[in-house]
């Protein structure tokens, strides 16, 4: 029998050993929109052990044209057991775990990130992404914040003392929901593709996390820039 | 004096902080990164930084949606 994950093992720095820490791995996924549905098939996919995902939002008309995990019949019912229902499917090695409430600062979601090797961040507001970067800093774990804006994707990998509010020090954005701005559906996906992949590179190769490295990707002028605040 | 910001060539005033030059622009600085001339900066390393003449600014705003 073919081994499913050949065509990853047979990477350069990948190998059986980056195949067994991704089987051991729990990652965490809050929120299962337009970035977390192209990040959680590639989790999924890749075999990582245990993918833990969260968001209480309900499928609604508008999230279809880019979060395209899901179909028409499905608006109105949860985000987080839709999405893991469709994918349990994909991959059966995987322990997929849906969570239908929202990360508040309670001893439920500390106690179910604290069993997490990295999070993805994959909410839409300010207000959600400040406090699940509080969590993960009291926590001290590895937190990738994916988000998109317009034409715009972006990546940010926190950890080792260096969090979300190190660069948003305005007080008002922990009270900020979500604003519901215009999107393209890409800049969405892409975000949730580079955070697969940091979190993946991050498990199967430590060394390889970027700590305060901020990646950005303009979809009008297709120019990638890269900041690290952190050497 | 001439700077370049986001590959725009701006002619700005003496004595502006790279802070007041991102509100002038109609940015929350405080939820903005730069890399000044190749070295990026949050907002409390560039909040007190005058800009000068020939400075190259990469400005990014953080995005919070998805």
């Amino acid at each position: 029998m073919q081994n499913k994950y050949e065509r990853q093992i047979s990477l350069d720095g990948f190998g059986v050993d980056g195949q067994n820490r991704l089987s051991k791995a729990v990652v965490a996924l809050v929120g299962v929109g337009g970035v977390g549905c192209a990040a959680l098939p590639l989790l999924v996919g890749a075999g990582v052990g245990r993918v833990v995902v969260f968001d209480c939002d309900t499928v609604s008309m508008h999230n279809l044209h880019r979060q395209t995990i899901y179909v028409e019949p499905e608006v109105g019912r949860n985000k987080a057991e839709s999405a893991a229902e469709r994918f349990a499917r994909l991959n059966s090695d995987v322990r997929l775990e849906a969570y239908n409430f929202k990360i508040s600062d309670d001893k439920r979601s500390f106690n179910l990130l604290s069993e997490c090797d990295i999070c993805i961040d994959a909410t839409d507001s300010f207000q959600s992404r400040l406090l699940i970067s509080s969590i993960c800093r009291g926590l001290g774990i590895r937190l990738v914040m994916a988000s998109a804006e317009g034409y715009v994707s972006q990546r940010i990998c926190m950890g080792n003392g260096f969090y979300l509010n190190d660069i948003i020090s305005d007080s008002g954005a922990s009270g900020e929901p979500a604003k519901g701005r215009p999107i393209f559906p890409p800049a969405a996906h892409l975000s949730g593709v580079l955070a697969a992949s940091a979190a993946m590179r991050s498990i199967v190769s430590e060394e390889s996390f970027n700590f305060g490295e901020i990646l950005s990707f303009d979809h009008l002028t297709s120019k990638f820039h890269t900041y690290r605040l952190v050497n | 004096m001439k700077i370049v910001a986001n590959s725009k060539t701006f002619e700005i005033r003496d004595n502006l902080k790279i802070s007041d030059f991102i509100s002038d622009m109609g940015l929350n600085p405080r939820r903005c990164v730069v890399e000044l001339n190749g070295v990026a900066m949050k907002f409390s390393d560039f909040e007190n930084l005058f800009l000068k003449e020939g400075d190259v600014l990469e400005i990014m705003r953080v995005v919070a949606g998805g």
